[in-house]
Parts: C-alpha cells; sequence; structure tokens
C-alpha cells in the first residue's frame, strides 16, 4: 500500500509546490510506485493550498468556502478513472475506518467496538466478528509487548469480499508470518512460553501479509466475507 | 472481567465472568492469586459466563494448571461457550485439563 505515511513525506518535501504541482507530483508518485500492479480502485486527490495573510487568516478572508472564485487556483481536483476490472459492488465497497492507538494494554478495549462494528458492518457474521477480534488483539498485543513502538495505526478496508485490518506500528521489525509456527503436537504446559498469540493470530484469520515499510510494520489481516 | 474465588465440595472454584483479554488480564493476575496459595485442593475454572479470552489469559489459566498439578492435583475447566471453547481447543487446552460442562 502507498500509505498516508508517504502521502506526509511528498507534502512535506513539496510544500513549496502549488495545488496543481503536488496533485501531479502524487500521481506520479503513485504510479511509480505501483508500477505494473493491476489499479483495484480509483484514485481521488484533492490537494488545498491554504495561504495565510498579514492578519493570520487565510487568503479568502472572511468569505466561505462556496465564495471563493473559481479562478482561484488554490485547490486542484484530481480524479483517475476506475479501469475495467471485475469486482463485486455493494454499499460496503471501499469503506474504510481509522483507529489510532497508544502503544498501551490501557487502550487494547478500544479494538473490540472497532473491529467487530468493521466486521460487522462487512457483513460478517455469526462468531466471526469475535474472532477477528481475538487476531487484531494478538498482533497488536505482541507489538505493545515486544515492538516497542510508540503508536500503532489500524486501518480497516473491504474490497473483492474481504475485509482487511491493516495494523501499521513504528515498532521493531517483526514479521508474525515469519515466525516458526508453535509444534501444537507439544502438550502446552511443555511448550516454550509465548508464541500462543501468533497461532491464534494465524488461525482467526483467512489470509496475512507483512510489509517492514519506512521504518513501519505493516501487517495485514484478511477475513472472508 | 469479574472473578469470584469460593469453596464448592472440597474443590477451589473461580468464576471468570466477562472478556479475558490483555487489558483485562494483570487484573485477572492479581485477583487469581489466593489460588496459588492453596496447595491442598483440586482447581475449578468455571467459564460459564467467560465470553472470551486471549493468549495473555491462556498463560494464566496454564500457570494455574501447572501449580495445581504440581501439588498432585486436578485443574478443571467448566462451561466453555463456543468461542472460548475454540481457543481452548487450539492453544492445546482440552487435552491438559479435565473438562466439566
Amino acid at each position: 500500500m502507498f500509505g498516508r505515511h508517504r502521502i506526509q513525506q511528498l507534502v512535506s518535501q513539496h510544500g513549496d509546490s502549488t495545488a496543481q504541482q503536488l496533485v501531479q507530483t502524487m500521481t506520479e508518485e503513485v504510479q511509480r510506485f505501483a508500477a505494473e500492479a493491476e489499479q483495484h480502485d480509483d484514485i481521488t486527490l484533492l490537494a488545498i493550498r491554504w495561504n495565510v495573510d498579514s492578519r493570520g487568516y487565510g487568503g479568502t478572508g472572511a468569505r466561505g468556502r462556496e465564495d471563493t472564485p473559481a479562478s482561484d487556483p488554490a485547490s486542484v481536483f484530481s480524479r483517475t478513472p476506475v479501469p475495467p476490472h471485475p469486482r463485486t459492488s455493494d454499499d460496503t465497497e471501499g469503506k474504510s475506518e481509522v483507529l489510532a492507538l497508544r502503544a498501551s494494554m490501557d487502550d487494547i478495549g478500544r479494538l473490540k467496538p472497532f473491529v467487530e462494528q468493521a466486521a460487522t458492518e462487512a457483513g460478517i457474521t455469526g462468531k466471526e466478528p469475535a474472532r477477528l477480534r481475538l487476531a487484531v488483539e494478538e498482533a497488536v498485543a505482541n507489538v505493545i509487548n515486544y515492538g516497542q513502538a510508540t503508536t500503532i495505526t489500524l486501518q480497516t478496508a473491504v474490497r473483492d469480499r474481504q475485509l482487511t485490518v491493516t495494523i501499521t506500528d513504528d515498532g521493531q521489525p517483526f514479521d508474525p508470518t515469519d515466525d516458526s509456527p508453535t509444534d501444537l503436537s507439544v502438550p502446552a504446559d511443555q511448550r516454550p512460553p509465548g508464541g500462543m498469540g501468533i497461532v491464534l493470530l494465524h488461525q482467526m484469520t483467512d489470509g496475512l501479509r507483512y510489509q517492514r515499510s519506512d521504518g513501519q510494520n505493516i501487517l495485514t489481516l484478511l477475513k472472508n466475507i | 472481567m469479574d472473578i469470584t474465588i469460593n469453596e464448592q465440595e472440597g474443590r477451589l472454584v473461580a468464576a471468570l465472568r466477562g472478556d479475558l483479554d490483555n487489558a483485562a488480564s494483570s487484573q485477572a493476575n492479581r485477583e487469581l492469586a489466593p489460588v496459588f496459595e492453596r496447595t491442598d485442593c483440586d482447581v475449578v475454572i468455571d467459564c460459564t459466563e467467560l465470553t472470551y479470552i486471549s493468549s495473555s489469559g491462556l498463560r494464566i489459566l496454564l500457570n494455574i494448571y501447572k501449580h495445581t498439578r504440581t501439588n498432585g492435583h486436578t485443574a478443571t475447566l467448566k462451561g466453555l461457550v463456543e468461542n472460548v471453547e475454540e481457543v481452548f481447543n487450539l492453544s492445546g487446552f482440552l487435552q491438559l485439563f479435565n473438562i466439566e460442562k
């Protein structure tokens, strides 16, 4: 995923650009990043440049946004149409929610409503929302216990009949998809401590993807709808 | 998370109510400390109203199992709801503990 971090970096690197130039640069960077990969969804960019005048107000003064002259190039809107691509279409497609956590067990309680609501809205029913919550909790607890992260961000999305929960943290590199699986044939009281959370993370999801990018762990949990 | 401990018919019964997640596990660890002070009886973990458990909770229960077995007594899990039973099953706990309906 291109991700918020890259967007923030680009915006700070190109702070002197006009809104038009920024949209141009961002579009080029996204295309360069995507390379040959098939585009799954449309790309929409809105850049707004806020010109602060001597009174400390925005350049449009006391007028509302509606009054901004159309000739004022302060904001530029760019939209890339969706390429032909077979996909299911329903109300939840593309819906995305974000939750930012402190890397503290005190924040673990916030996972339940966030994950279970995302699952329910995506049409995941029965015992599956609670199973997904467990997978997310194990992944987040792992980051808090071992990763020395400061912030953890969760983002949900629905695409191609799957709900994805992407967990991004700024802690030590750790790839839970690469962990040697706990030997479940060994009785539980004779296994080395730990490792159980990773087993549950794998068992409660339909797939895991890991990527280390820009000093961040990016773990995506997949759940079939 | 709500925990009560009492004795029933010579067995120490710890009843867990609610969600035993990572946020609740340090509190649960404290409140279950009396179980580790007893070396003279069988222990039952009553899970009838336990709605959720994650690996931090499993670690606590595993420690209770080891403590109880070390003292020559049995450790029993009682009244597992579906989600909780699946986690115990994946963890190999159903092979360790005695199971009661």
